[in-house]
């Protein structure tokens, strides 16, 4: 045992008993009492703490008294309910932090987008980039889970810190991994998907780490109002103001309908017959898209293999993304008298934010032909992060 | 080493003796042990105070703070009922075992 002072050894001590605080204080006096007494009798204050023993191996002793396996289930209960409470505590506060940042952020880009005339904007439709600040928030709550997790379980259960913390940090660790990453359905997309997947891994920083990050608040009211007066200052200097955002979308392109296929003929001149007379689509709780037509009678006589078929678009045009050889779903719709009908989901492939139905069928000389498209829109693969992992994996 | 061993486990004994008589605090204990084994030998100073705090809390002993003559308060520990009962159970204990272990050593030393 290394030479230390009184005050260090009594320091080191106080840290590692496992006890509430006046019964800590008490210990560490009545130690301070003996060593006094010990150096009084002639022997150095080094020989003296040697006698004792070094302060992990007393508190140790002490605690082994008080131990039982009721205290261990007492004690995981005490520290999941103040796991559960600082978790909430790190989330709003990084939530409030991730919005008010992300507003500031939105202005100041808006007003340079303003100012230099490209309408730049941080609007987007993929709701993964949501689910990446939850994360990032829930993040932040685990840091201060983890910060006293350990502690909370060693004082209840009478045991030290350092001899519970590993057992600790990789249970909740493992519980936290498996929230998030199995049961936490979002809108995911790769960001949101990597900051799931490690959001379980700020519990272990916060653990071993918990002078990481600031635990008071003043250190992040300062961070609120700086990420606050950036943008209003710029906003003060340029004169300007958030401004119309995003590009305009072009709905009377082509949308690129020609990468599928050729259209059929009859569907693009109107003075021939045209097999469908008009189509769209619906969502109904966030279920899958319900797509319907009105078919002319007699229309879509001599073709088979019908199909509706989703393919990547752009977010904003939604013009068909030529990058992608074929549609990354496919259904065949359903005939009910003069409607046609299918149900189709685009929300179970990863990395699609928007999309285009697109009707075809194999027409009488064996060409399949587009017969209907232009029904496109925006959304973000809905599920776990094991889903998203599952389902690229799976292709 | 068997002497060592042997009065680990006996030190509730060895505290509570020196406690039936007077009150005494942590340093004194250990001086009193000390003393009465002619130095043979003393407690570890680091089981010393988990065996106090065990013995405080089943009941054998009592604690309470208070000043000593040597300077700064204490805290002294006294011997209960309850403790008076286990001194005597462990003391009757210890009288059979020390038998024991005295006929096996003598019929091992032939004499």
């Amino acid at each position: 045992m290394p030479d230390r002072t009184r005050l260090d050894y009594l320091r080191d001590l106080d840290a590692v008993l496992p006890f509430p605080d006046d019964r800590r204080a008490e210990i560490v006096e009545e130690i301070s009492a003996h060593l006094d007494d010990a150096v009084d009798d002639g022997l150095s204050e080094a020989a003296a703490q040697r006698r004792i023993g070094a302060p992990t191996d007393l508190a140790r002793d002490l605690a082994r008294a008080e131990q039982s396996a009721w205290r261990v289930l007492a004690g995981v209960g005490v520290a999941l309910r103040s796991g559960i409470g600082y978790w909430l505590y790190g989330y709003l506060l990084g939530s409030l932090i991730l919005l008010l940042g992300s507003l500031s952020a939105a202005v100041v880009i808006q007003a340079i987008g303003s100012w230099l005339g490209t309408g730049w904007s941080l609007m987007t439709a993929d709701q993964g980039w949501s689910s990446m600040l939850i994360a990032l928030a829930s993040a932040l709550g685990l840091y201060y889970a983890g910060r006293v997790i350990p502690g909370r379980l060693a004082r209840a259960s009478r045991r030290l810190e350092r001899d519970v913390r590993p057992w600790a940090v990789g249970a909740t660790t493992v519980l936290a991994a498996a929230i998030t990453i199995l049961f936490v359905d979002a809108a995911q997309n790769w960001a949101s998907v990597l900051a799931f997947a490690l959001a379980p891994g700020a519990l272990v920083l916060g653990a071993y780490r918990p002078k990481f990050l600031p635990s008071g608040l003043r250190a992040y009211a300062a961070v609120v109002v700086l990420a606050m007066a950036v943008p209003v200052a710029i906003l003060a200097a340029t004169g300007g103001g958030p401004s119309a955002s995003g590009a305009e979308v072009d709905y009377e392109s082509d949308l690129n309908i020609p990468h599928v296929g050729p259209w059929w003929p009859a569907a693009i001149d109107p003075l021939t017959t045209p097999p469908i007379e008009s189509d769209g689509w619906s969502r109904m709780d966030d279920g899958p898209i319900q797509w319907s037509a009105t078919i002319a009678p007699g229309a879509l006589r001599g073709f088979e293999g019908l199909r509706i078929e989703a393919w990547h678009s752009d977010l904003e045009t939604l013009a068909i993304d030529t990058a992608h050889d074929a549609p990354f779903a496919a259904v065949v719709p359903v005939r009910h008298g003069s409607m046609l009908t299918a149900a189709i989901d685009t929300e179970g492939e990863p990395g699609v934010a928007g999309w285009q139905l697109v009707l075809t069928g194999v027409g009488p000389d064996g060409v399949r032909y587009v017969l209907a498209a232009g029904s496109g829109g925006n959304s973000t693969f809905t599920g776990s992060v094991w889903d998203w992992v599952t389902a690229v994996i799976g292709g | 080493m068997p002497k060592l061993d042997l009065l680990k486990g006996t030190l509730p004994l060895l505290v509570l003796s020196v406690l039936a008589d007077e009150e005494l605090y942590g340093y004194e204990i250990a001086q009193r042990i000390r003393d009465r084994s002619g130095d043979l030998f003393g407690p570890s100073e680091g089981s010393l105070y988990p065996t106090l705090h065990r013995l405080e809390r089943t009941g054998a002993l009592r604690a309470r703070w208070r000043t000593s003559e040597r300077g700064p308060r204490r805290r002294y520990y006294a011997i209960t009922p309850d403790g008076t009962g286990l001194l005597a159970d462990a003391s009757e204990e210890w009288v059979r075992v020390s038998a024991g272990v005295n006929r096996v050593a003598r019929r091992a030393s032939g004499a």
